[in-house]
This record gives C-alpha cells, structure tokens and sequence, in this order.
C-alpha cells in the first residue's frame, strides 16, 4: 500500500511537470467547444432522442453539445496514451527491483482518472458558458464516461501501437465515432446500424438526453456504456499486468 | 551464443572473498531464445540463445562478452524476468540488482526521487534509503546533480544513476549490462575502471565491472 502511495505520488507530479500537455488539456476545450458555439448559425434542426422523442433545437447548441464529448474523448485518449505508454519499460523496472504489479498499474489509472477528470471539468466549464443542458447529471456522466473509455482505448493503442500509431489513431478514432457516426447535425438523432457497435454509441447517447431533455430515458444507454467501460478497463488492467510482470 | 565458457574470477585480491563450495546465488540451465520478426513473405525465426547454463556463487564476477546481437543482453532480461524465455531453469536465491542497457528512468523525475522510489521497491527504511543514496552519489560524483529531472542530465549521468539504482540495496547479484555506456568519469575512475576487476564483497557493491561489456556479478 505505502508503495503504491508512493508510485502514485510521483506519478502525478511527473504528469503536473509535462507543462505543455496541461496547456493542451486547459487550451483545448476553449478552442474546441467555444470555437464551435460561435462559429454556428442558429438554425432550427429536429433531432429524435433516446425514448423516442423529437425534438427541435439549433444547429447551435446541437455543435456545441457534441464538441464537449468529442474534445474529451480526444484528450482522455491522448492522455491514456502518453500516461500508460511512456512509463511501461520504466515501470516494468520497477517490478523488477520489487513493486507488485498491481502497485504500479494502480496508480497509473488513478493519475489516468484524475487526468479525465480534469479534462471534463474544464470541458465542461467552457461548456456552461454558451450553454446549459436541460439535465445536468447525464450531461455529466454521459462525457466522463466517453472520458473514460477513451482514457482506456488511448491506453491500449499506446501499449500495441507504439506512440505515433496511438496518436493517429485518437485523432481518427473519436471524431469518426462521436463527431461523424452518430452526431445529430448529420443524422437525425437515431445512429446507423454500424454506429451502434462503436464506444461512443452508449455514452453519447447518455449525454444528448441530458442535453436536450429533462426527464431521463437513456437507461439502456446508460447500461451499454457501463458494459464497454467494464470490458476496456478489465482488458487494460490484464494487458498491464503482462506487460509489467516479471518473468520467473 | 551457444554456451557460456565460464572462468571464476575472484572479485578482490582478498582470497578469503570467494567461497566455491557456497550454494550458488544463480544457476540457470538450459536457457533457449527465439525472436520472431517480420511478416511474411519475411518472417525470420531467430535463434539468440541455445542452451545457456551458468552458476555464480557468492563474490563471484562473471563477464558476458561477445558481438553484438550475441544474446548478452537477452541473457540478462531473461534472468531478472523482463523476458520469457522458450526452455530453462533459473534458480535464484536473494535480492537482486539490475542496471539495463538503456537507463529506464521517469524524464520527469529528480534524482532523489528516483531513488525515494527505488528505496520503497527494496523496503528500505527511509534513513537507510537516504544513507544508500548518499553514499552511492558521493561514490559515483554526481550529488551536485541530485534536485535535477532526467531531461536536465546528460548521457553520462543518466547512466550513473542507473547504476546507482542498482546499487542502492547492496543486492546477493548484481546484473550489470554495459553500465559505462556514456558514462566519462575523472581520470582516476577511468584508470580504476581499466582494472579487470573492482567488485567489493564486503560491500556488495560493484564499482567496476572489469572490461567484459556486459557483467554479472554474484555477492
């Protein structure tokens, strides 16, 4: 336990000391999401939403609302990656000369968790300045959870595709899920059969019903991305423990 | 590499130091390593260690040496567990020190920090932690550098500390894999260092590691 508190401990003052990236995670959800409330035209667009609902809104608020789980997944991604993949050698040196496995990944995902955390609060903040989602609680829990899946898809590219295949693929891979796949401005609320098997397809499902209504009808939403968390994280936390075990 | 032709040195000129009838600190046996690379139509299989047996008894040194890509290194990682190996048997009994090829360090990290993380990996209490590291950058020539992140060091000092690191809880064997690669010390240490051995029994510690590329050394 003292270990792991230890490891923790220096692994969020190394995270606190990568000047450029808090600069990213603080600049980034400023130009995105508030770039994208400015940029738009306030024209009408009806959207159907989890339960069945139409609903007709602006092209505004409708950019707005997806930019925020689309710049959060991108810089959880980001940071799954650069947390997990730039400390495993080191890491693994560490279980070497005595660490338990799990006192060295445990604390990579909590400094992972707090990283997302922070991602959604200042995603968020920006985001209350331009708008303000009907319900406030699956607005929230629908981003942090994309903020998390994501936390954990960066982390996995990271340890099989190497840092530049990772950072490719967190360019490409939210925006096609979030920001193509099923955002509202393209479709009509309702995603095509193939989106329904991508991660975002749960959580942003989750967070549009926040966003445009006050009652909550995105259970079954809430309960797909539970599943893709679950699954990620359990498959994060075995490939870690390969990749750090020491073999005797 | 085929096998290992396995010359006992003893680590001082005391000869009180080395104890051959001491259960070995290592023994391995049949150690076999295969890379796979590539991708067909240019999969290649190839075979870096075939067989490798040694034992290491207590203030034995030991040198690896051989060309590059020979396996010295692979031998190593497989031996503390940062490979797995295709057949063999390591047998190891004590603490273990390891000081890789390429210093594995946190960028971000100070010295001292480092060796605050490596102190909780040994279970060294906190004053014992501070005396060994103390010791070790007053030995190597680096404290003036110890509040410095990696990313302020240079090569050569990096490499200190990871010798360091490996030295820091006087460990039964000491597995050093080109520990002066980069590492320029003053005139006196270059000279030591030319020496065939320097490894200090009492201490448990290896300053030097004779001019074998690659070391092992069994306290």
């Amino acid at each position: 336990m003292v270990r792991a508190l230890t490891a923790a401990r220096m692994g969020f003052r190394e995270q606190r000391r990568h000047t450029l990236l808090l600069v990213l995670l603080v600049t980034v959800p400023f130009l995105f999401i508030s770039w994208s409330f400015a940029i738009t035209e306030p024209l009408p667009r009806q959207i159907l939403l989890p339960g069945g609902d139409t609903l007709l809104t602006t092209m505004k608020d409708l950019h707005g609302a997806i930019m925020v789980p689309i710049t959060v997944g991108f810089l959880a991604g980001l940071m799954g990656l650069f947390v997990v993949q730039s400390a495993l050698e080191s890491d693994r040196r560490l279980v070497v000369a005595g660490f338990r496995p799990g006192e060295v990944i445990l604390p990579r995902l909590a400094v992972l968790g707090a990283a997302t955390l922070v991602v959604l609060a200042v995603s968020l903040g920006v985001t209350a300045i331009d708008f303000t989602p009907a319900s406030w609680a699956p607005f929230i829990a629908g981003n942090l959870l994309i903020g998390l899946i994501y936390g954990a898809i960066g982390a996995l590219a990271g340890v099989f595709l190497g840092r530049l295949g990772g950072v490719y693929l967190m360019f490409f891979l939210p925006m096609m899920d979030i920001g193509v796949a099923r955002n509202p401005m393209f479709f009509d609320g309702a995603p095509q059969g193939w989106a329904t098997v991508l991660p975002g397809y749960g959580p942003t499902r989750l967070l549009l019903d926040g966003a445009f209504s006050s009652s909550f009808h995105a259970g079954e939403d809430l309960a797909i991305a539970l599943l893709w968390l679950a699954g990620l994280s359990l498959a994060l936390a075995l490939l870690l423990r390969r990749e750090v075990a020491a073999e005797r | 590499m085929d096998n290992v032709d396995q010359t006992r040195a003893s680590s001082n000129d005391n000869p009180n130091a080395l104890n051959l009838d001491a259960d070995p600190v290592l023994r391995i046996a049949g150690i076999e390593k295969s890379f796979r690379r590539g991708f067909w139509p240019r999969r290649r299989e190839i075979k870096v260690l075939r067989g490798i047996g040694l034992e290491i008894g207590p203030g034995e040194l030991i040198g690896l040496v051989g060309e590059n890509g020979s396996g010295k290194s692979t031998l190593m990682k497989i031996i503390v567990g940062l490979l797995d190996r295709d057949a063999g048997r390591i047998e190891l009994s004590g603490s273990l020190g390891y000081c890789p090829q390429i210093p594995l360090l946190w960028e971000k990290l100070t010295i001292d920090e480092h060796f605050e993380l490596f102190a909780r990996a040994y279970d060294l209490g906190k004053e014992e932690g501070t005396r060994s590291a103390d010791e070790l950058l007053k030995e190597l020539r680096f404290t003036r550098y110890r509040g410095y992140r990696i990313e302020e060091l240079s090569g050569g000092t990096r490499q200190k500390l990871n010798l360091a690191l490996a030295l820091m809880h006087t460990p039964d064997l000491l597995l050093l894999d080109e520990p002066y690669s980069g590492f320029l010390g003053t005139g006196d240490e270059r000279r030591r260092r030319n020496r065939p051995t320097d490894a200090n029994p009492e201490s448990g510690r290896c300053s030097d590691c004779g001019r074998g590329r690659t070391g092992l050394v069994g306290r």
